[in-house]
């Protein structure tokens, strides 16, 4: 169980307030990657922030992380600035391009951070993610000697190995095959109700977010802002008959419509 | 296989041309100018002229091998300040491509007065393998992709960890490059360094036995210098091959 | 304003070693003879223009005739080789072997034929160039669109069609990378060529000078052989970035 300070009135995980992002483009001309963003996610929550590419949404997860700054407003993780919870080493991201060090085997790329944070490498540990990941007796394989869908295991038990406070995913499994991706879901599913950990997604596919999430985030473009928020009350364990069910039909309607609209509002004069 | 398939067509290259050089040096179309392969290497393996051989060639490899620490190391310690700094980028880059434009020939009698007529095949070797190390460290230091330098920041490494554990291990293959695409370009520049008096060496071979009209001594000194031109890539060949192989 | 730091932003660390060495010559006393500063070296070319304008001008009329004749040659040969695979196969490995031979040893074969002449630094000049140009220029015109073959299948167009409207502008950039490569070393084989033979140009005057030990000559002319060397680089580096950006 995650608990933050016994007693104290329980604050959200992340707290998002006023958040705009603007990038210059050239002399006198910016780009406005994020309008107004504002947003609270609570401990233990799963969510995952859907749109379309040009979204800002991989902005959003990257000023999150404290990767970058917000041009204005507050970031806030667990009532402190990202940048406390980077340099705490409590911080688990899995990328889109795994990010594998490629002159590391499976076991070393898992211990990285444990390296970095200059803590003793827990064997056990890493033998355990390993196992969590399925990948026992790849422990010595090097990342081209696995496929996609392996490596992109490696790199989410990279994310999980020091027990962060707060995961965040950037479309990991965007490279992915779609039948390699289903697959993954699931599994992810499963690593996460295991751990718990306030988890935040970056996905542009509606069924991924359903599979997985408690709440999605939708966002629009031009300028990247949030349209709306949905609840997914699904089920868990959720599996592929979830995804026959009629309430996975409706909200999978409501969030293509939601993201359709933005961009017939768009196209319309 | 088609690895192999490509070693057999360019040993047979060479067999060929190895065979077409001794008929036509043989059957003396071109006169005296082009001896026979087997003359060529006839003088080279003399008894007599073994001396002068290793004489001339350890100089130069020494020389080479002087040239390409000094002017390879430069090379590849400037492109890792620019990598650091990255308002030094744009002069430094234009500060190589003047050492690249230099001609030889035209520094190098320079050089005899700067460094001294044993010097100059070492300064002009360095010079020539300056910018290929220089090019290629700059590409290298950039290997590393940008999502491993987030990975880093996430993780809250250190400056030390991460050029221990990213930047190093990402350049190192590259850096092999560097040497490989430096060593040919520092045998060569030593050859031409030596040409202005150098007191022995294969350039000097050269020149002599061109301004004696010694034409199988001048194709023996022409093909040395190729060779360890050739061995020079060859062995940086095999370190970058063996670091790729364990890197990537 | 910006104009202003965009220059020094390209130039300082070339400014600051000209610099450098003024300052260290001034300051240490070096001697002056041997070692002139950069600014005695201007007015040493201002005083007698001539001395170096002259033999400059020999060695770069060589290099010109001799880039144009060989990417000229190069260009057609490999549009020859597209066009009639079976030219091709027969020309590659005679350009092969004529390559692996370092041109230094083939001077005296040259000069049997043509004699210590301008010719002979010609053909140095056009075979240098020749080779880049060939590959290149080979391997840019297999360089076509993803699907542009097929869509010329479809359409029913004649080999030549193809090689006109699909191969050769696929290839032009890669005739803008070889004349870059070209121009560097059509330089250096002029000035390697005309010392070697001992024929009139820059590279005589820069042997000449070290010989009388005539300084002011000798800095002189390597000065303008560096200058004029960088500013072929940089107008070709630009030619490459302009086709670059023209046609991507």
């Amino acid at each position: 169980m995650k608990t933050s300070e016994a007693g104290a009135p329980r604050s959200a995980a992340i707290q998002l307030s006023g958040v705009n992002k603007r990038f210059a483009i050239r002399r006198k001309e910016t780009l406005t990657a994020l309008s107004n963003v504002s947003a609270s996610i609570g401990h233990g929550e799963f969510i995952a922030l859907l749109g379309p590419s040009g979204c800002g949404k991989s902005t959003l997860l990257r000023i999150i992380s404290g990767l970058e700054d917000p041009t204005e407003g507050s970031v806030e993780v667990e009532g402190q600035p990202p940048a406390r919870l980077i340099a705490e080493h409590r911080l688990g991201f899995a990328f889109q391009e795994h990010a594998l060090l490629p002159w590391a085997t499976v076991a070393e790329n898992i211990a990285l951070p444990f390296r970095l944070a200059k803590i003793r490498v827990d064997d056990a540990r890493v033998r355990e993610l390993v196992e969590l990941v399925g990948l026992t007796g790849f422990e010595n394989a090097r990342p081209k000697q696995l496929s996609g869908g392996m490596r992109q295991r490696v790199a989410i038990a990279r994310s999980l190995a020091l027990r962060p406070d707060l995961l965040l995913l950037d479309e990991p499994f965007g490279a992915l095959d779609e039948i390699t991706r289903r697959r993954l879901n699931f599994e992810l599913a499963r690593i996460w109700a295991e751990t718990g950990v306030t988890t935040v997604m970056v996905t542009h596919s509606v069924d991924e977010a359903l599979l997985l999430a408690d709440r999605v985030i939708v966002m629009g473009t031009r300028p990247g802002r949030i349209l709306t928020e949905v609840e997914i009350d699904l089920p868990r364990p959720r599996t592929v008959e979830s995804m026959a069910t009629n309430r996975f039909a409706e909200l999978s309607t409501q969030l293509v419509r939601l993201l359709d609209q933005d961009n017939n509002a768009k196209v319309k004069p | 296989m088609k690895r192999s398939l490509r070693l057999i067509q360019s040993i047979a290259g060479a067999v060929i041309l190895c065979a077409l050089w001794e008929v036509l040096g043989q059957t003396k179309v071109l006169g005296p100018s082009l001896p026979a392969l087997s003359t060529v290497l006839g003088t080279l393996f003399a008894p007599n002229r073994a001396k002068l051989f290793t004489t001339a060639i350890s100089a130069t490899a020494l020389s080479a091998a002087l040239g390409l620490l000094i002017g390879g190391g430069s090379g590849a310690l400037i492109a890792g300040a620019r990598q650091t700094i990255s308002w030094t980028r744009p002069g430094l880059d234009r500060f190589a491509a003047l050492i690249h434009a230099i001609p030889q020939v035209a520094i190098a009698p320079v050089m005899v007065i700067v460094f001294g007529r044993a010097g100059s095949p070492i300064a002009v070797a360095a010079i020539a393998a300056f910018f290929p190390a220089y090019a290629a460290s700059t590409r290298a230091f950039a290997a590393a992709a940008q999502s491993h330098q987030d990975l880093f920041t996430v993780l809250g490494s250190s400056r030390s960890a991460r050029l221990l554990r990213l930047d190093l291990p990402a350049a190192l293959p590259g850096l092999a490059d560097a040497l490989k695409l430096a060593a040919p370009g520092a045998v060569l520049g030593a050859v031409l360094g030596e040409w202005f008096g150098a007191p022995k060496g294969v350039g000097i071979l050269i020149l002599s036995s061109s301004q004696n009209y010694d034409i199988p001594l001048l194709w023996a000194g022409a093909l040395v210098s190729t060779l360890m031109a050739l061995v020079g890539f060859g062995v940086f060949a095999a370190v970058q091959n063996a670091a790729t192989r364990r890197l990537t | 304003m910006s104009a202003l730091k965009s220059f020094f932003g390209r130039w300082w660390a070339v400014l600051a070693v000209v610099l450098l060495w003024q300052a260290i010559v001034t300051v240490f006393g070096i001697n002056q003879f041997l070692i002139p500063s950069p600014w005695e070296i201007i007015t040493g070319i201002a005083g007698d223009p001539t001395q170096f304008l002259l033999p400059l001008a020999l060695t770069l009329e060589t290099a010109a005739i001799g880039f144009v004749l060989g990417v000229t040659t190069g260009y057609l040969m490999a549009s020859l080789s597209w066009l009639w695979p079976v030219f091709g196969a027969a020309l590659t490995p005679f350009a092969l072997v004529v390559r692996a031979v370092p041109f230094v040893a083939l001077i005296p074969v040259l000069t049997k034929a043509f004699g210590y002449s301008e010719t002979t630094s010609w053909i140095i000049c056009a075979m240098v160039c020749f080779f880049p140009t060939f590959v290149l220029v080979g391997t840019g015109l297999h360089d076509v669109p993803a699907n542009g073959n097929d869509l010329f299948s479809v359409a029913g167009a004649s080999r030549f069609d193809r090689y006109r409207r699909l191969a050769a502008p696929a290839s032009l950039l890669a005739l803008a990378t070889s004349i870059r490569v070209s121009s560097a070393s059509a330089f250096a084989a002029a000035l390697i060529s005309q010392f070697l033979m001992g024929v009139p140009g820059l590279a005589y005057v820069l042997a000449n000078a070290l010989d009388r030990l005539n300084m002011t000559l000798l800095w002189g002319a390597a000065a303008c052989a560096i200058v004029v060397g960088f500013l072929a680089y940089l107008t070709a580096n630009r030619f490459e970035a302009y086709v670059l950006k023209r046609w991507r």
